[in-house]
């Protein structure tokens, strides 16, 4: 596959023209006979080859080069809130980063209050944007349901005009049958947290007894993904060292009856037992190759399944703009604890050195450095290593919780994360050319 | 063509540069991610076909 970084535009080269390809690129300088030699290839095989990348970059969508775009300090404004409603779980999950959902503080819940000022400051600090984001997270976000409907209904009778965006990541076991009416009747998209089959999953999620969480949750969150045959969920799992064989975690789930799965490597520091390693790197591969290969299989044989990480909208992807500032952290998204800080993102809850201020007090936003300093992080191309990375434009320069967790700063990427994503990129990329190429297009 | 089959062609619109972009687009951490930046996974705002959720 080929890849012109600029444009987006992607290639499927046959092995003739890869080998020509690898040949010319790694020495430029050669003779025709030299690539004739060292191909193998005749020399009316190299004219043919030679005259289709030619027209590829006659026609600009090849070795394309651009110009560097500028960073513009005004690009991003608040549209964006994650609302940490509960400081607790009834989970203790091995790998959590929220520290079994206190994160590493006093266990809380956010009071009707907080909510409704942290919508407040939301609608202030958005300026003109129609669309604005509430996610309601923790911990376990169900341990304070009533405030999250609050804070809904808060939102649409008090802004009417703005188009409001719920969404709650949620390990299921608090599911009631009473809930799924007003997920519904506010468009809630939901992230149900589930690793796989039995086995995965309680690997690592676990009750604070240690017992395992699959039977308890199962049966929830299966009512709850029957009510949406057709979308408004993922089943997002996670996996670790312990739980590598993530391609399997993804079948399981996809034969427990879920169409919309997600799969997340853990960040954990090195000297934790279940962190990811470089080591681990050539198994993640395989794992993405056996789950292209089931994918696809599932799909010809009309048992498809979404995919998150091989969800990539080639034709209606994200503008410029977009891709080169980031995930908006500090900026566009911010988090709130339940006393009201405001925190650049979810994982940045509770690291007091970047805490922006307090959504009760006037201005909610004391520190208005941080969010400066936040948007240039968010820059792509205020990050050396991410400047001729080929993978710029997908990952959009990586997340900077990761990067501040693992290297204490923002523009130092997450050097592992960095590899696992640009195996996750190449794998949807030759999902797609693996589509684009059947006969008969594939849904 | 014979040897190379594009997959897709000039995805990424240039031209956008200068303009100002709208950014009324999902955050990323708003979709199944939460703990990567997945922009790529994203879609224009503008474009993508009409959804009810946001994914």
């Amino acid at each position: 596959m080929l890849v012109d970084v600029p444009t987006g535009s992607i290639f499927s080269l046959d092995e003739r023209a890869y080998r020509y390809l690898s040949c010319i690129l790694a020495d430029p300088e050669q003779t025709d006979a030299d690539v004739a030699r060292r191909t193998g290839l005749s020399g009316s095989a190299m004219a043919e080859i030679e005259g289709e990348f030619e027209q590829l970059i006659a026609a600009g969508c090849l070795f394309s080069v651009a110009a560097q775009p500028e960073e513009d300090p005004s690009a991003l404004t608040l549209k964006s809130l994650c609302l940490n409603v509960a400081h607790e779980c009834n989970f203790s999950c091995a790998y959590c980063f929220a520290h079994g959902g206190d994160y590493h503080g006093e266990t809380a819940l956010m009071s009707r209050q907080v909510a409704r000022s942290a919508i407040d400051v939301l609608v202030r600090q958005a300026g003109s944007h129609r669309n604005l984001e509430v996610d309601f997270f923790g911990g376990e976000p169900l341990m304070n349901w009533d405030v999250v409907v609050d804070a809904m209904a808060y939102a649409r009778a008090t802004y009417p005009a703005r188009n409001w965006r719920f969404t709650l990541t949620t390990n299921g076991s608090l599911l009631r049958d009473d809930m799924f009416p007003v997920l519904e009747a506010n468009d809630v998209s939901v992230v149900l947290s589930l690793d796989g089959g039995q086995r995965a999953n309680d690997a690592n999620r676990t009750f604070s007894n240690g017992g395992g969480t699959f039977t308890a949750i199962l049966d929830r969150i299966r009512r709850f993904t029957a009510t949406r045959p057709d979308g408004g969920y993922f089943v997002r799992g996670t996996y670790a060292s312990n739980t590598l064989e993530f391609a399997s975690s993804v079948r399981q789930l996809h034969e427990l009856g879920f169409r919309y799965i997600s799969m997340e490597p853990v960040v954990l520091a090195a000297d934790s037992s279940l962190a990811l390693r470089a080591s681990d790197l050539p198994a993640i591969r395989t794992q993405y190759e056996e789950l292209i290969a089931y994918f696809l299989s599932e799909l010809r044989s009309d048992q498809g399944f979404e995919f998150f990480h091989f969800k990539l909208d080639l034709e209606a992807g994200p503008c410029l703009s977009k891709r080169i500032y980031g995930c908006g952290a500090g900026a566009e998204y911010m988090a709130v604890a339940p006393n009201g800080d405001l925190f650049p993102c979810h994982q940045f809850d509770g690291v007091q050195e970047y805490r922006l201020g307090n959504v009760l007090q006037t201005p909610a936003i004391q520190r208005p450095e941080l969010i400066r300093e936040f948007a240039h992080a968010n820059f792509l191309f205020a990050k050396e290593a991410c400047s001729a990375c080929w993978a710029r434009f997908y990952c959009s320069g990586g997340c900077l919780a990761n990067n501040y967790s693992m290297n204490r700063t923002l523009t130092e990427p997450y050097e592992l994360g960095c590899l696992i994503q640009k195996e996750r990129i190449e794998a949807a990329l030759a999902v797609k050319a693996a589509q684009s190429q059947a006969e008969q297009p594939i849904a | 063509m014979k040897h190379i089959q594009p997959v897709a062609v000039k995805t990424i619109d240039v031209s956008e540069r200068a303009a100002k972009a709208c950014r009324e687009c999902q955050t990323p951490c708003k979709s199944a991610c939460k703990t990567s930046s997945t922009v790529g996974n994203q879609v224009c705002e503008t474009r993508k076909k009409p959804e009810r959720f946001i994914w």
